[in-house]
C-alpha cells in the first residue's frame, strides 16, 4: 500500500531537501546541492498523486482501533508511518507538514491538501530560523519595563517555522450614507449670545474594493498573534506546491471560509465607514444619520502564510512570539515590571513637579 | 423785529447746545438720598460732565433714598434710563448708576456702544476692583469718583476711531500670550496652582510611562482592512451637501453672583447680573 505520506529527499544524495526563503529553492542538507521547486514537482508528482490516494482511502478508525486509541483520540490523530525509516508518526489530524523525529526527514502529507482542502496560494518562507532567533533578541530591546531577569533566565523551547492556513477575501462594498453637518456661528452682544447654526443634509454613495483581506483558519493560532503579523507583501505569492513546505510545519485549515468571514466582514466594513467618513469635511460637527454597506462579488482564497513561532519560557510562564516569515515583524505579550514602573514614574513626576512648584513660585509668588 | 430775532435765535443755540451737552432730561449727578456735600457733589458733577463730552454718551449718577417697592434694582435702572431719556445718539449710548439707600442696592445700567466697552472684565474690573469696595465701606463719593476715574480710563483704551478694539485694549493693558499670564489670570486661587503643579507632573509621567507600557504589547485583533484596498481606493458615484435650514438661539450670559462681603451693617445679596429681557442694553445690580 502506498503510504500516505512524502519525504522530499535529495536526487543526487537522497538527503533531506529543505525549502529555503533567501534562495527560493530546496536544498540538500547533506551535499548541499540547490533544486528548484518545479523540478522537485516534477520529480515527486507521482509520489504525490499516490499518496493523496493512499489518504483518500486510508481507514483512520481502523487504524485507531489498532492502537486501542479512545474515540476522542481517534478523531484528533492521525499515525502515519515514514517511508525512509518506517517510524510510526502520529500527529494532529490537520497536520499537513511535518519532520520524521527519528530520521529527520521533512515529511509531507499530500493527502492533507487535496480536493476542496487543497491551497490556491502559498507565500513562501524568505527569513530562517536564525533571523528569527535575532528578531526575538531585538524585540527585547529598549523595552523599558521588561524585568531584567526575563533577558538573563527566559529560554526558547521551542522554534518553529509554520504554514498557517489562512482565507484571503477579496470583496466589493457599496456604501451608502447620510451625515448632518453643522455649522455653527457665535456672537456676543453685551449680556446676549447669538448662535447660528447652519444645518446640511450630506450623503456620499460609492464602491471601495478589498483584496486579499486575510483571516486565519486554524483554530490552533492564536488570533491576536495572526493579526498583528500581518501585512504580508502579496508579490511574493505563488501558486500552491507542496514544494514549498519542506523543513516547515503546516496545518490544514480546520475553519472553512464561512466561518472566518465574519471576522474579514468586519474589518472591510469598519474601514469602508472610516473611507467614507474621511470626504466628509469642511463642518463643525458631523452626525451619521444612515449608514448601509453592502458586499458583494466575494470571493476566498485559501493560502499558507509563513510564521515563525517561538515559545519561551519565564518563573513558569509561558510566551509565544510569533514573526512574519516574510517581513520578519515581530509580536507577542512581554511580562511587565510593576516596580519599575511605579519608579518610572515617580523619578518622572517627582522632578518635574520640583520644576513646577519653582516656576510657580518664581511667576507668581509664595 | 431785530430784537425778537436775536432772542429767538440765541434761545435756539442755547437750546442745541444744551441738547448737544446733555440729551437726557437729568443732571449728571442727582442726589435725592442727600449723601453728597455741596464739594463733593459739583466735583463729581462736573467729572461726569466732562466724560459725557468728551465720549459722546449721557454718564449718569442717581442716588434715591428707596426703591419704591421695585424688586431688582437693574430694572429700576433700566426704567429711569427710558422715562429720562438718558442716552447720545441714535444708538443712545450711555449709562446709568443707581444706589438705592434704603435697600443699599446698585445698579450699573448700559445701553449703546458702553455695553461693549464695560462688558465682562471691564464690569468686574469698575465695580469689583474700584466701585464696590468703597461703597461697602460708605466711602460714597470716593467710590463714585473712582467709578468716574476708571471709566474714563477704561473709554481713553479704546482706539483712535472711537470704536472698541478688545485686540488693541489688550496690548494696551500688556496682556500677552504668554503662559505666565494667561495661567495668572485664569489661575487665580491658590488651589488651582496646586493642581498645576501636581495634576502636570502626573500627567507628563503617565503620558511617557503609557507610551512605554504600549510596548510591551503588540498583540491584538485588527479591526481595519485599511491595507487591503484596491488601488483606486474608494469610487464615489453620488455626494451631496445641502444647506437644509438655519436656527438661531439666543442665552443670557450669566455673570455668577457678587461676592458681596466686608465689615457689619451690609445686607447681602448677590448679584442679578445679566442683561435686560430686550436685545439691547444690559448691566448687574447687587447689594452693597
Amino acid at each position: 500500500m502506498s503510504s500516505q505520506i512524502t519525504n522530499y529527499k535529495c536526487p543526487a544524495c537522497t538527503g533531506p531537501l529543505k525549502f529555503v526563503g533567501a534562495s527560493g529553492m530546496l536544498e540538500c542538507e547533506y551535499c548541499g546541492s540547490k533544486h528548484t521547486v518545479a523540478d522537485i514537482e516534477a520529480l515527486y508528482a507521482q509520489k504525490e498523486a499516490a499518496a493523496v490516494e493512499a489518504h483518500a482511502h486510508a481507514d483512520h478508525e481502523k487504524e485507531a482501533a489498532l492502537r486501542g486509541w479512545s474515540e476522542e483520540e481517534a478523531r484528533g490523530m492521525r499515525a502515519y508511518t515514514c517511508p525512509s525509516c518506517s517510524a510510526e508518526l502520529i500527529c494532529d489530524e490537520t497536520t499537513a507538514a511535518t519532520s520524521c523525529p527519528y530520521c529527520g526527514n521533512p515529511t509531507i502529507v499530500p493527502g492533507q491538501f487535496s480536493g476542496f482542502t487543497r491551497p490556491d496560494y502559498v507565500l513562501p518562507f524568505r527569513l530562517d530560523k536564525k533571523a528569527a532567533q535575532e528578531a526575538l533578541k531585538n524585540f527585547y530591546k529598549g523595552k523599558q519595563f521588561l524585568p531584567k531577569s526575563f533577558l538573563t533566565d527566559n529560554h526558547i523551547e521551542e522554534i518553529k517555522g509554520v504554514y498557517v492556513p489562512f482565507w484571503l477575501y477579496s470583496a466589493k462594498a457599496w456604501v451608502d450614507f447620510e451625515y448632518e453637518g453643522q455649522n455653527k456661528e457665535v456672537r456676543t452682544r453685551g449680556d446676549v449670545e447669538t448662535t447660528t447654526t447652519s444645518h446640511y443634509r450630506v450623503i456620499r454613495q460609492g464602491e471601495l474594493e478589498f483584496q486579499h483581506v486575510p483571516a486565519d483558519a486554524s483554530t490552533k493560532m492564536p488570533d491576536a498573534h495572526m493579526d498583528a503579523v500581518e501585512p504580508y507583501d502579496y508579490s511574493d505569492l505563488r501558486a500552491f506546491s507542496t514544494a514549498y513546505l519542506p523543513g516547515f510545519l503546516a496545518d490544514k485549515f480546520d475553519q472553512d471560509s464561512n466561518v472566518c468571514f465574519g471576522r474579514a466582514k468586519e474589518r472591510m466594513e469598519n474601514t469602508a465607514r472610516a473611507q467614507v467618513r474621511g470626504t466628509v469635511s469642511g463642518y463643525d460637527s458631523v452626525d451619521e444619520r444612515r449608514s448601509n454597506i453592502r458586499l458583494h462579488d466575494t470571493q476566498a482564497k485559501h493560502a499558507l502564510m509563513p510564521v515563525w513561532l517561538l515559545a519561551t519560557r519565564w518563573k513558569d510562564k509561558s510566551f509565544l512570539f510569533a514573526m512574519n516569515g516574510q517581513t520578519g515583524k515581530m509580536v507577542g505579550d512581554l511580562p511587565v515590571d510593576w516596580g519599575k514602573v511605579a519608579m518610572t514614574f515617580a523619578a518622572i513626576s517627582l522632578p518635574v513637579m520640583v520644576f513646577m512648584a519653582l516656576l510657580a513660585f518664581v511667576l507668581f509668588g509664595g | 423785529m431785530k430784537k425778537y430775532m436775536i432772542s429767538t435765535l440765541t434761545l435756539f443755540l442755547a437750546l442745541c447746545l444744551s441738547l448737544s451737552a446733555f440729551a437726557a432730561n437729568i443732571a449728571p449727578v442727582t442726589d435725592k438720598a442727600g449723601i453728597f456735600t455741596e464739594d463733593e457733589f459739583a466735583d463729581l458733577s462736573e467729572k461726569a460732565q466732562d466724560i459725557s463730552d468728551e465720549y459722546d454718551l449721557d454718564l449718569v449718577i442717581l442716588v434715591i433714598e428707596s426703591m419704591g417697592g421695585v424688586s431688582d434694582a437693574l430694572d429700576l435702572a433700566r426704567q429711569y434710563y427710558n422715562e429720562y431719556y438718558i442716552g447720545r445718539g441714535v444708538e443712545r449710548d450711555g449709562m446709568l448708576i443707581l444706589l438705592s439707600m434704603k435697600e443699599r442696592q446698585y445698579a450699573f445700567y448700559k445701553f449703546g456702544f458702553p455695553e461693549h466697552v464695560f462688558g465682562g472684565y471691564n464690569e468686574d474690573r469698575i465695580l469689583d476692583d474700584e466701585f464696590l469696595p468703597l461703597l461697602r465701606q460708605n466711602e460714597y463719593y470716593l467710590a463714585f469718583d473712582a467709578f468716574l476715574d476708571t471709566a474714563k480710563d477704561i473709554l481713553e483704551e479704546k482706539g483712535p476711531d472711537g470704536e472698541y478694539d478688545y485686540n488693541d485694549y489688550d496690548s494696551n493693558h500688556g496682556f500677552s500670550d504668554n503662559i505666565a499670564d494667561g495661567a495668572e489670570k485664569g489661575i487665580g486661587s491658590f488651589g488651582k496652582k496646586l493642581a498645576l503643579v501636581i495634576f502636570a507632573p502626573f500627567l507628563i509621567a503617565g503620558l511617557i510611562c503609557g507610551a512605554w507600557l504600549s510596548q510591551m504589547k503588540t498583540t491584538g485583533i485588527a479591526k481595519s482592512a485599511g491595507h487591503y484596498i484596491a488601488a483606486g481606493g474608494l469610487n464615489l458615484v453620488h455626494t451631496e451637501d445641502t444647506l437644509v435650514n438655519t436656527t438661531v438661539s439666543e442665552r443670557i450670559i450669566d455673570r455668577g453672583a457678587d461676592s458681596s462681603s466686608g465689615s457689619g451693617g451690609f445686607s447681602g445679596g448677590g448679584d442679578s447680573g445679566g442683561g435686560s429681557s430686550s436685545s439691547s442694553g444690559s448691566g448687574r445690580s447687587g447689594g452693597f
